[in-house]
């Protein structure tokens, strides 16, 4: 049940679409595959002899090559693996049995993959995608293994994914079944494509970034691995980004790959030179990855705007950033009405509303009314005063619906305390920071159950 | 970790929630879709994310990929993050009958997959429901609850418990008047003697006028008080409006400040799952629970019987869904 009702013309832009036209476009493809994605189980009783032609020649001729767009995969035992690969093998069909035993794809699954460029330091980075391993080493041995041998389908399969770029020449073979010149997904190209396919194994949803419209999806499509995908990642290493946030953060934000390179270290300087520490700069792109898109003057308009709008120190402007670095990308004007809505219309002073900023910046952000509905539960049911908010004032950020239910519950028990100078003190951040099963036992001290039957008479 | 498809089968039958009030019922079913989408897309869900099963790499035969752990993804294409999550929320087709308006919690009771042929049985069935209604003296406003505009102050001191009784047993008094009449007999046949002798005289269909069939007083403290109903074919507004009209009907004003329907037939609180429960965990829990709810001997009341075709009395009986009764699920 793939209910995906997105319809984006891929190709839109491509014109009169041939296979041949793709290579030479260089749209990243990867995969010659003779019989079509389509068949990939018939092409293992079907492989002839042009094939075996075409596989010796990229083993023999490209070797190299093949070796390095197999992105240097450096498995362990794979080298002794291919070291006897002239020897006859047999895989037996019991390679793997189905189980009725499942897991998530655990670490260990992930691949150690260097991503090596010319004159520049080698980075590591791991591959968290799962399946690489089997596919490297079949890859390898492709020449040698005779596919009618090669009963599983797990190993016999994944040749036609790892046969390298292909050059003009190899593109005359081409398939009998052609790409789709549009598709809803990416889903028709991945298998085709190295760029599609690498982003894939570093853990980038493609399925999230087909939501984000028709235009980064064409260019991503037309992107070519080495040349549009790989300095981007060595940039993002550089900075200190780790692995397994590389795909979260290229989800959510591939537009990255539309921006000059050098604009980009031009805008992490900025920021450490605006006194951001390297692991600040690296935490925040790493929960906002969209900074780096903005330019050096509006970064610089947007921290100057905090500064001033809050008269903040340069310490504690960093402090808030880094604390929210949304706060970077946020509108400017949502900012300014809910200043005013601490200021004017629930009454905070302007000092008051500085400290709310500075301890959770986040509170600036949510929407105005919702704020207000907050703070009127907690100003005029719960009696809190000003400075009570202000000294815990995460508590805007927490829902009204759970302040409501708990402060209530607490009435009912008669335990609804929140004067410290008095005993049985409930402060706010025991009201809303645990999850019921600590809760209420901790600060209601009564069971889960009599809560949730407290909760039926709401 | 269990596989996905095997939980999505199993959410298929009737279940029951607590609404909580500040929400519509849309936004509930929403709230269930989403969260049904989120806990199936935790588990497995496409073949390559089951677990296989490792084999001990075997001297004899020279075997290279077995000392690798067993994979079942061929084609990247076929993968989590380029087909997406597996489930998307308009995949559960969840349905609930008789619904509250939005200043209104309590029982509701939902349907999820083919669990919705039951809902027209239950419809059908014309359950009592039982409501507490919370008043306030004091007050009127504009669409009798706290939150609207206030157009009216009074005094309530001179009411008492004794007189608001009295009030209350005058609208059932009123109500019942016209119990034989929405049941579509004469009161004076031996049809409407036999009605009246198997039980509870239910209205003949969903669009009569409302019926309370019992109005009392379960707490009284100035100015507040709170009723206990119990009606068939009402809704929401009708019994905030009851509480404006006892108000005058006591010299006074009264204002709605909490309708909760405790009782839906045999859906009672106990059944109802709580906000933080709407997983598909518990959800499919409670599937099991509700299963027994929905017995023939609880889904046919006494008109439904007179109503319903001997075919389909036939599979209900059998235990089968009622297939046949084409009535669609009230959505009001």
């Amino acid at each position: 049940m793939f209910s995906k009702h997105i319809a984006v013309n891929l190709f839109s832009r491509a014109g009169p679409l041939t296979f041949k036209n793709l290579v030479e476009r260089r749209w990243g493809l990867v995969a010659v595959h003779r019989y079509g994605a389509a068949s990939p189980n018939g092409n293992t009783k079907t492989k002839d002899k042009d094939e075996s032609q075409i596989l010796r020649q990229t083993s023999g001729e490209n070797n190299a090559d093949a070796l390095e767009l197999m992105q240097n995969v450096s498995v362990t035992g794979a080298t002794k693996i291919v070291e006897k690969h002239n020897e006859h093998i047999n895989v037996e069909s019991n390679f793997c049995e189905e189980k009725r035993e499942f897991s998530k794809a655990t670490s260990e699954d992930s691949e150690t993959v260097e991503l090596a460029v010319p004159g520049e330091k080698k980075v590591q980075t791991r591959f968290v995608n799962s399946n690489f391993r089997t596919m490297s080493i079949t890859a390898e041995l492709g020449a040698s293994v005779k596919p009618q041998k090669l009963l599983n389908r797990h190993v016999s399969d994944s040749h036609h994914l790892i046969v390298p770029r292909v050059d003009s020449d190899l593109a005359k073979h081409e398939t009998s079944t052609p790409l789709p010149t549009s598709a809803y997904n990416f889903a028709a190209y991945v298998d085709h494509s190295e760029t599609l396919s690498s982003l894939v194994k570093l853990g980038v949803d493609l399925s999230t970034i087909e939501h984000k419209g028709r235009e980064i999806c064409d260019f991503i499509l037309k992107m070519d691995f080495n040349k549009d995908v790989r300095p981007y990642i060595l940039f993002y290493k550089q900075i200190g980004v780790t692995d397994d946030k590389l795909g979260k953060i290229i989800t959510k934000c591939p537009y990255i790959f539309q921006q000059e390179l050098e604009n980009l270290q031009v805008r992490i300087n900025y920021l450490k030179s605006k006194k951001f520490t390297s692991e600040n700069v690296t935490e925040m792109v790493m929960r906002k990855p969209h900074i780096l898109l903005m330019s050096t003057e509006r970064l610089d308009a947007k921290l100057g705007f905090y500064q001033k709008e809050f008269k903040l120190t340069g310490h504690e402007v960093r402090a808030a950033i880094v604390k929210y670095p949304k706060l970077i990308i946020f509108n400017k004007d949502d900012i300014i009405e809910n200043k005013f809505n601490f200021h004017e219309l629930m009454g905070f002073s302007d000092e008051q509303v500085k400290r709310i900023f500075v301890s959770s910046p986040r509170a600036l952000t949510e929407s105005g009314h919702q704020l207000l509905a907050r703070f009127d539960f907690l100003h005029n049911t719960m009696g809190l005063s000003h400075e009570a908010l202000v000294q815990w004032s995460q508590i805007f950020m927490c829902r009204v619906h759970i302040l409501e239910q708990r402060h209530r519950y607490l009435v009912s028990l008669g335990r609804a305390q929140y004067d410290p100078k008095k005993e049985n003190y409930v402060s706010l951040h025991a009201l809303v920071s645990k999850l019921d099963a600590d809760w209420c036992p901790d600060v209601a001290k009564t069971s889960v159950a009599q809560f949730n039957e407290f909760l039926k008479t709401l | 970790m269990t596989w996905g498809p095997t939980l999505y089968r199993l959410l298929n039958g009737v279940f029951c929630v607590y609404k909580p009030k500040g929400v519509h019922c849309n936004s509930v079913v929403e709230h269930i879709q989403r969260n049904l989408a989120k806990d199936l897309n935790g588990h497995p869900c496409y073949p390559y994310e089951r677990k296989m099963r490792e084999i001990e790499p075997n001297p004899n035969v020279k075997t290279p990929s077995v000392t690798t752990e067993p994979r079942t993804l061929t084609t990247l294409s076929d993968h989590k993050l380029v087909l997406g999550e597996r489930y998307i929320p308009p995949d559960f087709r969840v349905h609930f009958v008789t619904g509250l308006n939005k200043h209104s919690s309590g029982v509701l009771v939902c349907s999820v997959g083919s669990g919705r042929e039951y809902l027209s049985a239950i419809k059908m069935a014309r359950y009592l429901r039982v409501y507490h209604v919370r008043g306030k003296f004091g007050w009127a406003t504009d669409n009798f609850s706290p939150k609207g505009k206030i157009m009216n102050r009074s005094t309530y001191h001179h009411v008492k418990k004794s007189i608001l009784d009295k009030v209350c047993a005058t609208v059932q008094a009123g109500h019942q008047r016209f119990m034989f009449d929405y049941a579509g007999v004469t009161q004076d046949s031996q049809e409407a003697y036999e009605l009246a002798a198997a039980g509870i005289v239910r209205p003949e269909h969903s669009d009569t006028p409302p019926m309370i069939y019992g109005c009392h007083v379960i707490d009284f403290s100035l100015p507040d008080f709170t009723l206990e109903i119990h009606s068939i074919n009402e809704t929401q507004n009708y019994l905030m409006k009851l509480i404006h009209e006892i108000g005058l009907e006591l010299r006074s004003t009264a204002i709605c400040t909490q309708v909760r329907r405790i009782r839906y037939g045999h859906f009672t609180l106990e059944h109802a799952l709580l906000c933080k429960h709407w997983t598909a965990q518990e959800i499919i829990r409670n599937i099991a629970t509700c299963k027994h709810l929905l017995t023939p001997n609880r889904l046919l009341t006494d008109l439904s019987i007179t109503e319903a075709e001997g075919d389909v009395l036939q599979q209900l009986a059998d235990g089968q869904k009622p297939l046949l009764i084409k009535q669609g699920p009230d959505k009001s």
